[in-house]
């Protein structure tokens, strides 16, 4: 019954896998965040849209890293066009107000995966075979490794762009004051489109690598973007490197807890996700690395 | 005398309205949608009072209601309880439940209350469906029995469409004297002005607890209607779609109206019954409805109705803010 | 039976973070007095009412209000125990009318529950009829009479809505009223107006504690004025001892640059 350390190896690196992509999720969350102060309820539909579009981009015989990027900037544009038609012109609405908006651009993005893909999930390629790969002690596929390596350049890209850019260091001004990066002449409105715009390219860039794992469907993104939204809370709710730390450890901790728990409790593991996040919710509302909560 | 007359006339209206559907729709599917919108508009007006009135909000109301179901489920089912019982016991677990959860996740405000309260309607739809022994998982419980006084048993359409009236009837009723009074008003402040809420004497913690756990018991109650209703439960029907779509009837009739709340229940329940056979259509338009309500008319359809036949002269008198 | 002391702060201290904001601050007001806390900005008046409110809690010392110890206490304690206040911008509950408003102000003086509400009681009747009627009288005091009772608060002009704000503090006969700077955004007619409200108000049994930059106000009205600077106290005595005490004027002047 008790797992071996190979064992746990394995469910420790499915968890990163995992858990990368939920980082990758949580820090779409946390840039529209820092951003706006409101919570994007449609950012597991940029996942999905992301899947989907790749996969089909894949399937017209598209080389597999055209497919990708497609997928990734269709869904950039979805992100800059939901914040142009949705919440810019309800701005300065009451919380619930804006929370409902996004909740109705999250059940109209699904309509249309459905509508557009039909509502059976779709299997996609791997990017670079199905053979598993042994290190050690434990067994991994191509496509986990690509996953985190992808994910791992995209952050050190993001790092860059925050800090060497021009645009980045905006951004950040904005995420820190607001009125204060406008008096200074920085285009804030654009700046927030900026922010959605990103957030589809990360959310579309998450859906397009796990969806060889998971496979596409239209309600893939409900639960990867809530698992998304917990590891942003747990790292740190407005805190870039805390949501990607947030949902790595969320991964791991789901990966682990899926593994270890007791025959017949392994359906509970999707609530792992939830329970981390009303604990961190009620305890320590700042997260891991608590920045201050909006 | 008058004020008397004005406060009743609505649901004396409403009544008379009730009483003659039947007459009017003659189908047993109609009356049965009839009353699925009366189930839908008891949870609605609970989520109404939490989240129009007190400001807050709740994105995991499907729980509450699943728990008054699944009670009346297993008391009437396995244990061969009057549904009445059942029905009682749903509604005070629904409550006891919210009282429960609501201690902590009331401190929460905004955003996270949101995802603090869809958090909880998750674990506890995962609950449901995982935990077989007690809600037969997947399969669900069925046999349950209907609500019956006497010898007389609210079975069938017909029936079943007036008792569930009769019980809408009597939230709408509670519901509208609870806000026309120094509880709705100080509901009311706590949503206008925390602060000013507490400094002048309104215990804000308190209040928003109480509401929440009224919600809750109207959600349970709605769930045990449903299930002596239906005669068979299932997880499908408490789970975040529902939750959602329930948050949706509240915002779509109006936060701050009861009458909103009948008409956002009877206009989601009945899209999503007649594009039923088109799904992806009725989940976009939705989508759109939603969206496009919330940035156009953020105060609702019950508003903006009541809005435009001010403006045309068709209702005389001055509105007072916050009545129904 | 009443206390001849309303309020009294012993050695309050208020930090945030590593600023000290209010340094062991100690003051008394009597009962039927109209006091004024003054200063500099920044010198810390709202936070000493967020104190004695209850809105922050304290770092140090303790505040009673009414003859009972009310630092610790949440607000609405607070403000069952007889102390109400005005904010400094206007905050009245925008999604309620006038009278409204001023009801909830009375909420301490009634006991309608859910249950009572949800039933319509007989008692609870009464208590609605009661209440209206307080609320009235309020507009009536703050000479607030000719407007609609119905009308949405945020509707009246900024003049009326601070007096709005007036009458919703003094619905729960308060035995102290603090003031955050009530004059500002106000005409000189209106401010005088103001005055002789105040001095009503004080006529009828209300003790105030009140702050504002306007010196003529303050000057004109208060029996004693209490001197804050960088949260310590400075001073304290009558309006004109305090006009001419050379570390008030230094302060001012520090501020003038």
């Amino acid at each position: 019954m008790m797992p071996d350390a190979s064992q746990l190896l394995q469910y420790i690196v499915s968890g990163l896998t995992l858990g990368s992509i939920y980082g990758m999720i949580a820090l779409g969350f946390t840039l529209i965040h820092n951003a706006t102060g409101i919570v994007n309820f449609a950012q597991g539909e940029f996942v999905t849209l992301g899947a989907l579009i790749a996969i089909s981009g894949s399937e017209a015989g598209l080389p597999m890293p055209l497919a990708v990027l497609g997928a990734v900037a269709a869904v950039t544009l979805v992100g800059a066009a939901l914040e142009r038609t949705a919440i810019r012109p309800a701005r300065n609405s009451s919380v619930i107000t804006l929370i409902i908006i996004t909740i109705g651009a999250s059940i109209l993005l699904r309509g249309v995966a459905m509508w557009l893909w039909a509502p059976d999930p779709l299997p996609m390629r791997h990017f670079t075979g199905e053979t598993p790969i042994r290190i050690g002690d434990v067994s991994v596929l191509p496509q986990h490794l690509w996953i985190i390596g992808i994910v791992l350049v995209t952050m050190t890209a993001l790092r860059l762009l925050a800090e060497k850019t021009q645009v980045g260091k905006a951004m950040r001004a904005c995420a820190m004051n607001r009125e204060a990066a406008q008096l200074m002449g920085i285009p804030v409105e654009r700046m927030v489109c900026l922010s959605f715009a990103l957030s589809g390219a990360l959310g579309g860039l998450a859906g397009a690598i796990i969806a060889p794992l998971a496979m596409g469907q239209y309600n893939m993104g409900i639960m990867l973007g809530l698992k998304g939204f917990a590891g942003a809370i747990l790292g740190g709710m407005g805190n870039p490197l805390g949501a990607v730390l947030g949902g790595t450890l969320l991964g791991v901790l789901e990966s682990l807890g899926a593994g270890l728990s007791p025959p017949g409790w392994s359906g509970y593991k999707d609530a792992i996700a939830f329970a981390v996040m009303l604990v961190v919710l009620l305890a320590k509302p700042t997260g891991l690395l608590g920045r201050r909560a909006r | 005398m008058g004020g008397n007359v004005r406060r009743y006339l609505p649901f004396l209206l409403a009544v008379v309205a009730a009483a003659a559907l039947p007459a009017v729709v003659r189908s047993g599917y109609a009356l049965h949608l009839a009353a699925a919108i009366g189930i839908n508009t008891i949870v609605v007006l609970g989520l109404n009072l939490l989240m129009g009135y007190a400001g807050q909000v709740s994105l995991g109301q499907a729980a509450f209601v699943g728990v008054g179901a699944y009670t009346s489920a297993i008391l009437g089912s396995h244990l061969g309880l009057s549904p009445w019982i059942g029905l009682a016991a749903g509604a005070a677990l629904g409550a006891l439940m919210a009282g429960a959860v609501g201690v902590p996740l009331l401190k929460l405000r905004g955003h996270y209350l949101a995802m603090g309260t869809l958090g909880l309607g998750m674990i506890a739809h995962i609950a449901m469906v995982q935990w077989e022994g007690l809600t037969g998982g997947t399969i669900g419980i069925g046999g349950i029995p209907a609500l019956s006084v006497g010898g007389f048993s609210f079975h069938g359409d017909l029936r079943m469409y007036y008792l569930v009236a009769a019980f809408v009837l009597l939230a709408l009723l509670m519901a509208s004297n609870i806000i026309d009074s120094r509880v709705g008003r100080a509901l009311r402040a706590v949503h206008g002005s925390e602060v000013a809420a507490e400094v002048s004497g309104v215990d804000t913690a308190r209040y928003k607890l109480q509401v929440f756990i009224l919600s809750g018991g109207l959600a349970g109650l709605a769930g045990s209607l449903y299930a002596h209703h239906t005669g068979y439960v299932n997880c499908d029907s408490f789970g975040f779609a529902y939750s959602i779509q329930l948050v949706v009837m509240v915002v779509l009739g109006g936060m701050a109206s009861i009458w909103g709340a009948v008409l956002g229940a009877g206009a989601v329940t009945l899209i999503a019954e007649n594009l039923r056979a088109f799904q992806e259509f009725s989940t976009v338009i939705f989508g759109a409805v939603l969206v496009l309500v919330m940035v156009f008319l953020p105060a609702g359809l019950w508003r903006g109705i009541t809005e435009m036949a001010q403006r045309l002269g068709l209702s005389g008198g001055r509105r007072r803010s916050g009545e129904a | 039976m009443a206390e001849p002391t309303v309020l009294e702060l012993r050695k309050v201290t208020k930090r945030f973070g590593g600023l000290v904001a209010v340094d062991a601050l100690s003051f008394t007001v009597r009962r039927g007095q109209i006091k004024a806390l003054i200063g500099p900005n920044g010198a810390g008046k709202t936070t000493v009412f967020n104190l004695i409110t209850g809105v922050y809690p304290l770092n140090g010392g303790e505040i009673w209000a009414a003859g009972r110890r009310t630092s610790g206490q949440p607000s609405h304690r607070v403000a069952a125990q007889g102390v109400a206040r005005t904010f400094q911008n206007v905050e009245l509950f925008g999604n309620m009318t006038v009278l409204e408003n001023i009801m909830v102000g009375a909420h301490t003086q009634a006991r309608t529950g859910f249950v009572g509400a949800s039933f319509r009681t007989r008692a609870m009747r009464l208590e609605e009829a009661r209440l209206a009627q307080r609320a009235q009288q309020c507009l009536h005091l703050v000479g607030l009479a000719e407007v609609e009772p119905d009308r949405e608060a945020y509707s009246l002009a900024f003049g009326q809505q601070r007096l709005l704000e007036m009458a919703r503090a003094l619905a729960a006969e308060p035995k102290l009223l603090l003031l955050d700077e009530p004059a500002a955004g106000l005409s000189t007619r209106e401010t005088v107006r103001l005055a002789e409200l105040v001095r009503r108000v004080r006529d009828l049994g209300v003790t105030v504690l009140l702050v504002d930059h306007d010196m003529d106000l303050v000057m004109q009205i208060s029996d004693e004025v209490v001197v804050l600077d960088h949260g310590e106290k400075i001073a304290e005595g009558t309006p004109r001892e305090m006009q001419r005490d050379p570390r008030v004027i230094a302060a001012y002047l520090g501020e003038e640059t």
